[in-house]
């Protein structure tokens, strides 16, 4: 057992012995997530006195710092000190790296990258790493079972842009601690992304957008939409998702089949309400962070995909491991080498389990037949573009068995019920028993194959509501999920990675 | 059109009115002995905070994830004459975990595993409501039954309601022998297993918290080998209480074979 978790345990002790009251506020093994009403409640009490800062003022943004922390601390408890020095450590090496020249910037930065990596690593990987020796060599170390920080694969590789950026010269570095500890801690995408650069988000420290009527209406908005998408939604399908998963064996070929669409569901309604929460209530804080996902099961091949998926991500894997490592400029044979390198760094980045670690070369073996195959002048039909689409949403379907798996024997499992043993005739006996499965998985298929204009066509008009009406909308969307939800509520998937 | 500085601020304000405002009624709702319907359901709280101590259950010592399941070896039975016992599962969805290694357990032992119902989603509330119970008593007639709920309201406040339903759901099981497996938590609960442990009858609740058992990779729910393991120790507090009166050995081995029938429920269709 870790250090750190000995210090988790004995703070429990501590604060069991405290009255209710504060052991609820303060228990770190309750983690503070977006969809929680406590923290919904707090967040409205923390806005009223933000409003009453000005928008540049130094005090504004050690107010929204101490918020951050104090959010952060409510979803990792002690490792709150160990982020803390993950930011004081890259203000200061960013600071060096900018006096020095050759060799010596370079050595720096080298040293700032595996400090920051070595966290990621020894909390994230240790445990894939003895599992593996023990099972090649034979050897028998034994496991730790450490306890993953909250928010750590994604704080970690913002710490990396921030220093790669600042080493190629991209970027100047903060000039102050607090710009730059604000810039790593605001807590909207402190737990689960976007992903954020340094070089868009620091300059908006200065330069806030002014919060208009609109821009309330908006973020109101995609803080309403985002919690239906994830407790109403994706957590349904959690639900059938799961129960797949405990008992894989006992599960037919036709129930394995719609658990496959169901996953697929999951994931993008559950990580995409975290997007559209997170964007709406940084909305509301006077920052504008850039969108995660646009439409992307409508994409029409596997490369538009990654560009509509997660593409926070997909963007810092493009610009600091594909393109450094000579992306298309070394031939087509090493850019596809490059590709499936990409891609299997962004499977691991997901979670230490082989399961993981195909899903990326899948996607890399894709990517890479995408762009053998495809010609620049090729023109595509309407029908074309609709068969893409469909084989697209299929292929990275597929792979979402992967990426949910327990393990691997699992997943060839869900593969060979789907594929061998699926009977269609079962379709009424599941509609029978699950009538809400299908019903659901249809009201999916609508909201992910709608293109944007229409989906656009009937956001304007909810926009245009008068203000007063929000409230009761809020209270309507929130007592339905009380109805709805079990005494359990289940994590963000991305805030576990 | 640029808005004016104090126009933002009162934009924030409004912000905060509009996310505050609702999130007060529903606490405020939730503090208040007030309990709305419409037409027959219940209008539900966010938690209702119900302490044990208020109660009168004591709350146990038991710390969540202090025993290694794996360390703990089998015991060995000291039972000379074993009946052969009908055996009941029944609970949420870890009983669909359960049910491989207990199947083995019982075919090794002499046992038979009759039927295993698992209602997923479900709580307490679910199972004290539901008329499923009684109909599989009825028509199985189990002289054991091993029931395992929990998992679904390891958050649960309103603690008062969940000790009437589990006292409702043991008068269910009046004349026969039962274990019930408290849920093998992920995180602290705030008391639930308390109150299990406080409804049933001295020595047949299992504290499953206590054992540190292999997750799968949800987080939430045992792995393959952390449901064995979780078998092993619930066997062997079966083997040590003087209330089982029958052998429960550890087979030769686990496989995935299910013997009996398999029932299985969700909260979401009714």
């Amino acid at each position: 057992m870790s250090g750190f978790w000995n210090i988790d345990l004995e703070l429990d002790r501590i604060l069991s012995d405290l009255p209710l009251f504060f052991r609820y506020s303060l228990n770190p093994n309750e983690h503070w997530v977006f969809t929680q009403t406590s923290f919904l409640l707090v967040l409205s009490f923390f806005l009223v006195g933000y409003a009453f800062f000005k928008s540049t003022s130094r005090w504004k943004l050690a107010y929204l710092i101490g918020f951050s922390l104090f959010f952060y601390y409510k979803s990792s408890g002690p490792f709150l000190a160990l982020f803390i020095l993950v930011i004081l450590c890259d203000f200061l090496f960013a600071k060096w790296i900018d006096r020095h020249e050759g060799i010596k910037r370079k050595v720096l930065m080298l040293v700032s990258v595996s400090f920051s990596l070595s966290f990621l690593l020894y909390f994230k990987y240790t445990d894939f790493i003895i599992e593996n020796l023990n099972a090649v060599f034979l050897t028998s170390f034994s496991k730790q079972n450490l306890f993953l920080p909250i928010g750590i694969s994604f704080y970690t590789f913002q710490s990396l842009s921030y220093i790669l950026d600042v080493y190629r010269k991209e970027l100047a570095p903060s000039k102050d601690l607090l710009s730059y500890g604000f810039y790593m801690s605001f807590f909207p995408h402190l737990v689960a992304g976007p992903i954020v650069r340094a070089k868009d988000f620091l300059p908006q420290i200065t330069n806030p957008i002014p919060f208009t009527t609109i821009l309330l209406r908006e973020s109101i908005f995609r803080i309403t939409v985002g919690l239906i998408k994830k407790l109403i939604i994706a957590d349904y399908f959690g639900k059938y998702v799961n129960e797949l998963e405990k008992m894989p064996e006992g599960h037919s070929g036709f129930e394995h089949f719609v658990g496959m669409y169901s996953q697929a569901f999951q994931i993008y309604f559950d990580f995409s309400a975290y997007s559209d929460i997170a964007i709406g209530i940084a909305l509301v804080l006077g920052y504008r962070l850039k969108e995660n996902f646009n439409n992307p099961y409508f994409a029409s091949n596997i490369t538009s995909f990654w560009r509509r998926w997660h593409i926070s991500l997909s963007l810092w894997l493009r610009d600091y491991i594909y393109i450094p490592l000579g992306g298309n400029r070394k031939g087509k044979f090493l850019m596809y080498v490059f590709l499936l390198t990409t891609m299997l760094i962004g499977g691991f980045w997901h979670g230490p389990y082989w399961t993981m670690i195909l899903w990326g070369l899948g996607h890399g073996i894709l990517l890479a037949l995408h762009k053998m195959l495809s010609s620049k002048d090729a023109k595509t039909s309407l029908w074309s573009r609709g068969l893409g689409t469909l084989v697209t949403f299929h292929c990275v379907t597929f792979l979402w068995i992967f990426f949910n798996a327990n393990d691997l024997d699992v997943a060839l499992l869900s593969f060979r019920k789907i594929f061998l043993e699926m009977n269609f005739n079962e379709f009424t006996f599941f509609w029978r028993a699950r009538p809400e499965i299908i019903l659901l998985s249809i009201l999916a298929f609508f909201i992910v194959f709608i293109p944007m204009e229409i989906k656009q066509k009937v956001i304007n008009p909810i926009l245009c509501l008068p203000l007063y009406l929000w409230p009761i909308i809020l209270l309507v969307v929130l007592q339905a999920i009380l109805q709805l939800r079990d005494s359990t509520v289940v994590p963000f998937l991305y805030g576990g990675f | 059109m640029q808005e004016s500085p104090s126009n933002s601020r009162f934009a924030i304000f409004k912000a905060a009115l509009i996310i505050g405002l609702p999130l007060c009624s529903l606490y405020l709702y939730n503090y208040s002995n007030l309990t709305l319907w419409y037409n027959d359901t219940e209008v539900k709280k966010i938690d209702s905070g119900d302490d044990l101590e208020n109660m009168g259950i004591v709350r146990s010592e038991v710390k969540r994830g202090s025993v290694k399941a794996d360390t703990v070896s089998s015991i060995k039975t000291t039972v000379k004459d074993s009946i052969p016992q009908r055996v009941l599962l029944i609970g949420d969805s870890e009983a669909g975990g359960l049910i491989y290694p207990l199947d083995d357990y019982c075919e090794a032992n002499g046992h038979t595993l009759l039927c295993t119902f698992t209602y997923e989603s479900s709580t307490i509330l679910d199972f004290a409501k539901s008329s499923k119970v009684d109909e599989l008593i009825e028509k199985y007639q189990p002289s054991m039954i091993f029931f395992v709920v929990g998992l679904n309201e390891l958050y649960a406040k309103d603690l008062k309601r969940r000790k009437t339903a589990a006292l409702r759901l043991i008068e269910k099981f009046k004349g026969i022998n039962y274990l019930w497996i408290g849920p093998a938590n992920f995180d602290e609960d705030f008391g639930i297993n308390d109150v299990f442990n406080s409804a049933a009858e001295p020595g047949k609740f299992f504290y499953t918290k206590e054992l540190e058992i292999p997750r799968g990779k949800d987080g939430r729910h045992p792995n393959k080998k952390g449901y064995e393991l979780w078998m092993k120790s619930l066997a062997n507090h079966i083997q040590q209480s003087n209330l089982y009166d029958f052998r429960f050995d550890p087979p030769s081995r686990f496989d995935t074979r299910v013997r009996g029938r398999l029932l299985r429920s969700n909260t979401q269709n009714e």
